[in-house]
């Protein structure tokens, strides 16, 4: 009975140096094995073990989920005789066409754009092109204006010049006449 | 590749990818779709199969980024977690057994609330029994980083653990 005791007690010492080797990521693959048959296997532990051995128990838990029972004939099923199969659902494909939507949308953007610029410009230049026209057509109003004024004064001069010419001929007239 | 050899060294993998599928998407139906895709393009990539050193390690690289594409497209409709407890001991009353899922579920929520990278290295290291050598290939890191890295994993489990031990949730 002794030398159980003594066996457990040395047991129990060595797991718990295992456990703080695990912890600091120390352990082998061997050793881990060993934590987490010791703890799946061996009931009524002392307290301070307890709350860890749930931890290991469900390590070995979590290795032991499966796929449903029915995944091989359906996959066998899919890969049929032999023959290339279409994915029916990659998230590679969406990925794929995920980016040519991305790429298409962008052309679309820039193409757009592209346009609305080009007719902005094209608009500019249709109004730059209208108002040097504008400016052109006023000039020649502005000159032909000038000219005329310019001939209404020479026509005026002309007129001042006849009337001076009267008037001193009238005023030698009346002269004459007083005389 | 033939039929017979690609049951005999590739679809013996199946639970496994499922399991990591399972780890990095937390849903059981997307897991196993995920799954049957990655075998569906290793059939059809059958013939460059044979140029590849470890196929097991290779099925689950792109397992590991098949799983971590459907995350991105999806996870906006993937539950948080839906992955329950599985009783690898059977206890001698239904009243042990269920006390012992509600404690495993509170573990499995643990495990899951890890970040992404962290959690990743709990279930290859500790579920799936990888070496570091293998983890770092998987992960695309190195062996030094898979230690530290699993050493903060553990670190932080150890210390919800203690905290769940010391409110008697455990």
């Amino acid at each position: 009975m002794d030398e159980f005791n003594y066996m457990e007690k040395y047991w129990l010492r060595y797991i718990e140096d295992l456990l703080e080797k695990y912890w600091a990521a120390d352990t082998s693959l061997e050793e881990e094995k060993i934590l987490r048959n010791f703890f799946v296997h061996t009931p009524n532990l002392p307290p301070h073990l307890q709350a860890y051995a749930e931890f290991f128990i469900t390590q070995q838990a979590q290795h032991n989920i499966k796929l449903p029972a029915d995944f091989d004939e359906k996959l066998l099923e899919k890969l049929g005789h032999g023959e290339p199969v279409t994915i029916s659902r990659s998230g590679k494909r969406f990925a794929y066409s995920s980016l040519f939507a991305k790429i298409a949308a962008s052309i679309v953007i820039l193409l757009g754009t592209g346009f609305f610029i080009y007719r902005g410009v094209e608009k500019k230049q249709a109004r730059n092109a209208a108002v040097a026209q504008a400016r052109e057509t006023i000039i020649n109003a502005l000159t032909m204006i000038a000219d005329n004024v310019q001939k209404g004064e020479e026509a005026i001069d002309e007129g001042l010049k006849q009337f001076e010419i009267l008037s001193a001929h009238e005023h030698k007239q009346e002269q004459k006449l007083r005389q | 590749m033939e039929l017979n050899e690609f049951k005999q060294s590739i679809l013996p993998l199946k639970d496994k990818l499922f399991r990591l599928a399972l780890c990095i998407v937390r849903h059981r139906e997307e897991a196993e779709d995920i799954v049957q895709e990655v075998l569906l393009k290793v059939w059809n990539n059958r013939l460059s199969l044979a140029d590849i050193n470890n196929p097991a390690a290779y099925c689950t690289v792109i397992t590991k980024n098949a799983a971590f594409d459907r995350l991105r497209q999806t996870s906006y409709k993937i539950p948080h977690i839906s992955v329950e407890p599985h009783d690898a001991v059977d206890l001698q009353t239904p009243q042990a057994n269920m006390q012992r899922k509600e404690r495993q579920t509170l573990i499995i929520r643990l495990i899951a609330a890890l970040p992404n990278d962290k959690r990743m290295l709990i279930q290859l290291r500790d579920i799936e029994g990888e070496s570091y050598q293998d983890i770092a290939r998987i992960l695309n890191i190195s062996e030094s980083k898979v230690k530290t890295d699993l050493f903060r994993a553990r670190q932080s489990l150890k210390q919800q653990l203690d905290k769940m031990n010391a409110y008697g949730r455990i």
